[in-house]
């Protein structure tokens, strides 16, 4: 048998194409994570009461934000539980090496990642139709719609590297756990001991975190600060693959 | 609302049934299966564009909401509105006038009985005047409840009913209004902060006014109590 | 050029050591097993030689590349072992698909005519397979892939006779038609004598041997006699293993270095000569080091007592 010299171009485009079909559960878990979410937005995101002399006034508020959150969690959890040693092995059933492997696992969760904010983002409006015709409740008070279709694709990107990011995040603390198991417990101790810490040092660490990204009103700013986040998160789980054997 | 107290156990479940689908693989664990996540994918991708078409193509009255700018032109506008009143100078409030109500009484004394006045409270002002003899009027006077510049369309009305010398004010029925409001998500007010976060700023006015206002013949005897309404001298 | 170089390789996991200073080399284009008892550090070595696992010291190379994390061993090599981790959501069916996407010699056809022949059904998951199976499943997807370097680690694990006799005979029927390197190790070595052309054996992380397949089988010669008349035979001779047997017999094998003069001496003292199976051969050669001799003398001493 002659031997073959390979790309790395070509082994990461046949890894993405095989993850794409052999990880499409992950389909199920977003479907069914955003309808438990959607369950959830029909109560309400937010209601007032207003307990005036003569008029009782509630307001409900209907928005899918719950949905979204849920899905940057689904993001999280899917990149964390592509680092598990199985779904590793998996990868290295046939063609291909570290490189192409991360490359490969990280194309696929950008993949997801549109597609779960795509769906999010659109579930708003199945939420708003069934508020509309089924809820109870006089009248609408507000569609605030997105206007133009300028600030649709604003927003849709800022979910899409949100989602992304928070992925990034998962893949990072799967890849940290992979070192040892013992750091599924280690970890969320540290992390949630150091901000009690920080927190009474007067520095609260998550708020920072929020404020960071969630507060910047300029949106190349917060581009910026979402894909640095994100490239950072993947770059270290990286280093820590490469302390990684594939099989033991 | 029961179901916001237990939103938190709700969530949790949540994640401990997500938590459990992703992680039950059979021999290992993982995301179920075969294509069939695929086909959840596409028929709920379906019903998701479906359902937005639906929605986009509804005429929703969509209001655009002014929010706190608003809030000091009501001030000003219930101030006028009490100035007016208490004033007697009906014909400037005459397009708040919500319903007017005249009955025949030929009796030296009125009596007025203002029911859990002080709960449901609308201001009543009584004018004796020489216009009328052997007749009370009475006129009932709201500006709009404004929500965040909307104005509320459902107007209140109290109960004002005569018999024999007694002229009975009761409050109406309350109103119970709901309203849906349709935000948009969170990504989409990052950039946007005087569109987008008009749901933390929703005010109910509290400058709507209230009157009712009572007109007897002169010199006939209102019995009632003093605190319960207000004696209007138009000049 | 060399399939495959190892030169002074060491591995360690935490205290344990699994391949001690093992230096040796493969030619392309043979069929090689990999002899060694549970844990003598085979499937470590095979490991490392698919570039799945690291060396800690020492020189490894696959096609005169070091294997691990290599993308061009990765394409050129195979590693089957019956933990193959194979995607849940894909049928059978599609992870040939997959195999033919990513090995540039995959031979579909021949994949799908043996995957009838186990009578296997396309649409059955991997991990619902029974254990022999999946080791037929995997089998077939080492001999479809035509990798230049094959690796098998135990792969008739749980196979029935039949088709472990299917599997030599496709295996060397297809080497036969595209010669590459086949490195296989296991347990059933006299089931493969007829299909192995050279035998390393791995003791305890380090080589014992390395001979072709022939040589092996003559390697050793087995003497039997009683143990005062085949002691002297013993001596200047390099003893592979020895049992004293009832009535004080011994049986010793050696290593077949006998002169036609010895060999007529031994005839005469009364001291049967017999072949050495490579079989048997390759257990004594592993036979650990220490007191314990066999597992009989874990019974005669309980019976002492």
């Amino acid at each position: 048998m002659s031997l073959i010299e390979v790309q790395t171009s070509e082994i990461v485009k046949k890894q993405i194409g095989y993850k794409w079909r052999a990880y499409t559960g992950v389909f199920t878990s977003l479907v069914v994570i955003q309808l438990l979410g959607l369950l959830f937005s029909l109560n309400g995101s937010g209601s007032m009461g207003s307990g005036r002399t003569v008029y009782d006034v509630n307001i409900t508020y209907y928005t899918a934000d719950i949905v979204v959150g849920f899905t940057i969690f689904w993001g999280f959890l899917t990149a964390f539980l592509l680092t598990t040693k199985a779904y590793r092995e998996d990868d290295f059933a046939f063609v291909t090496n570290r490189k192409t492997s991360t490359l490969s696992t990280i194309v696929f969760l950008f993949m997801i990642c549109v597609i779960g904010a795509l769906t999010a983002l659109l579930s708003g409006f199945a939420l708003k139709l069934i508020a509309y015709f089924i809820l109870p409740g006089e009248e609408m008070l507000l569609t605030q719609g997105v206007g133009n279709v300028s600030a649709w694709l604003l927003g849709m990107f800022a979910t899409i590297i949100i989602v992304f990011m928070f992925s990034s995040l998962g893949y990072l603390a799967g890849m940290i756990v992979q070192l040892n198991k013992m750091l599924v417990i280690v970890m969320p101790v540290v992390v949630v001991g150091l901000m009690i810490l920080l927190s009474r040092g007067g520095f609260q660490i998550q708020v920072y975190f929020f404020e960071f990204f969630f507060e910047e009103n300029n949106a190349w700013l917060f581009t910026l600060k979402t894909l640095s986040a994100t490239t950072i998160f993947y770059a270290l789980s990286v280093l820590v693959s490469n302390r990684l054997e594939v099989k033991q | 609302m029961i179901v916001v107290a237990f939103m938190p156990i709700l969530i949790l479940l949540a994640v401990i049934i997500a938590l459990s689908l992703l992680i039950k693989k059979s021999s290992r664990f993982g995301f179920g299966r075969g294509k069939a996540g695929l086909w959840m994918l596409i028929s709920y991708s379906v019903l998701l564009v479906v359902s937005a078409v639906i929605f986009l193509a509804i005429p929703l009255g969509s209001i655009e909401l002014k929010g706190q700018e608003k809030e000091e032109k009501e001030e000003q506008k219930s101030q006028q509105f009490y100035e007016a009143v208490q004033e007697g100078k009906l014909d400037e409030i005459e397009e708040w006038r919500i319903h007017e109500w005249s009955f025949p009484f030929d009796k030296e004394q009125l009596i007025l009985q203002v029911l859990e006045n002080d709960v449901n409270g609308i201001n009543i002002f009584v004018e004796r005047t020489d216009d009328l003899t052997e007749t009370v009027e009475a006129f009932y006077y709201q500006t709009p409840l404004m929500i965040n510049g909307y104005e509320v369309e459902e107007k209140y009305m109290p109960a004002v009913s005569m018999v024999m010398t007694t002229l009975s004010i009761y409050p109406g029925e309350k109103l119970n209004l709901k309203y849906k409001m349709f935000g948009s998500e969170f990504p989409f007010r990052l950039f946007d902060k005087e569109n987008g976060s008009m749901w933390g700023d929703t005010t109910v006015s509290h400058w709507n006014g209230t009157a009712l206002y009572i007109r007897v013949p002169e010199g006939l005897d209102v019995v009632g109590d003093q605190n319960a309404y207000t004696e209007v001298n138009p000049s | 050029m060399k399939a495959i170089k190892c030169k002074d390789l060491n591995k360690r996991f935490y205290r344990k050591n699994a391949l001690n200073d093992l230096s040796f080399s493969i030619e392309e284009n043979k069929i090689v097993g990999v002899i060694g008892r549970n844990g003598a550090g085979k499937t470590t070595l095979l490991k490392i030689i698919a570039g799945l696992l690291k060396e800690k010291s020492g020189v490894i190379e696959v096609y005169g590349r070091r294997p691990f994390n290599n993308l061009f061993v990765s394409a050129n090599t195979i590693y089957i072992d019956d933990a193959m981790n194979f995607p849940t959501a894909l049928t059978l069916k599609e992870i040939l698909e997959e195999g033919k996407r990513f090995y540039h010699h995959w031979d579909h056809d021949l994949a799908l005519r043996l995957f009838d022949y186990f009578g296997f059904n396309p649409s059955q998951h991997h991990n619902e397979l029974s254990k022999g199976k999946e080791s037929t499943f995997n089998m077939i997807v080492g001999l479809a892939s035509r990798s230049p370097l094959t690796i098998f680690d135990e792969p008739t694990t749980g196979m029935d006779a039949a088709v472990r006799k299917d599997f030599y005979r496709a295996l060397l029927k297809d080497y036969l038609a595209h010669p590459r390197t086949i490195l296989l190790s296991t347990h059933h070595l006299e089931e493969m004598e007829d299909l192995l052309e050279e035998v390393l054996v791995i003791h305890e992380g380090s080589l014992k041997l390395q001979m072709s397949m022939d040589d092996l089988k003559e390697y050793g010669v087995g003497l039997t006699g009683k143990k005062d008349v085949v002691e002297p035979f013993l001596k200047e001779k390099e003893i592979l293993w020895k049992k004293e047997q009832a009535l004080d017999t011994c049986y010793a094998v050696i290593k077949n270095d006998l002169t036609d003069h010895e060999y007529q001496r031994m005839k005469e003292a009364g001291v049967q000569v017999s072949p050495v199976k490579a079989n048997d051969l390759c257990i004594y050669l592993t036979e650990s080091r220490n007191e314990k001799g066999s597992v009989d003398d874990v019974f005669d001493r309980s019976a002492d007592v």
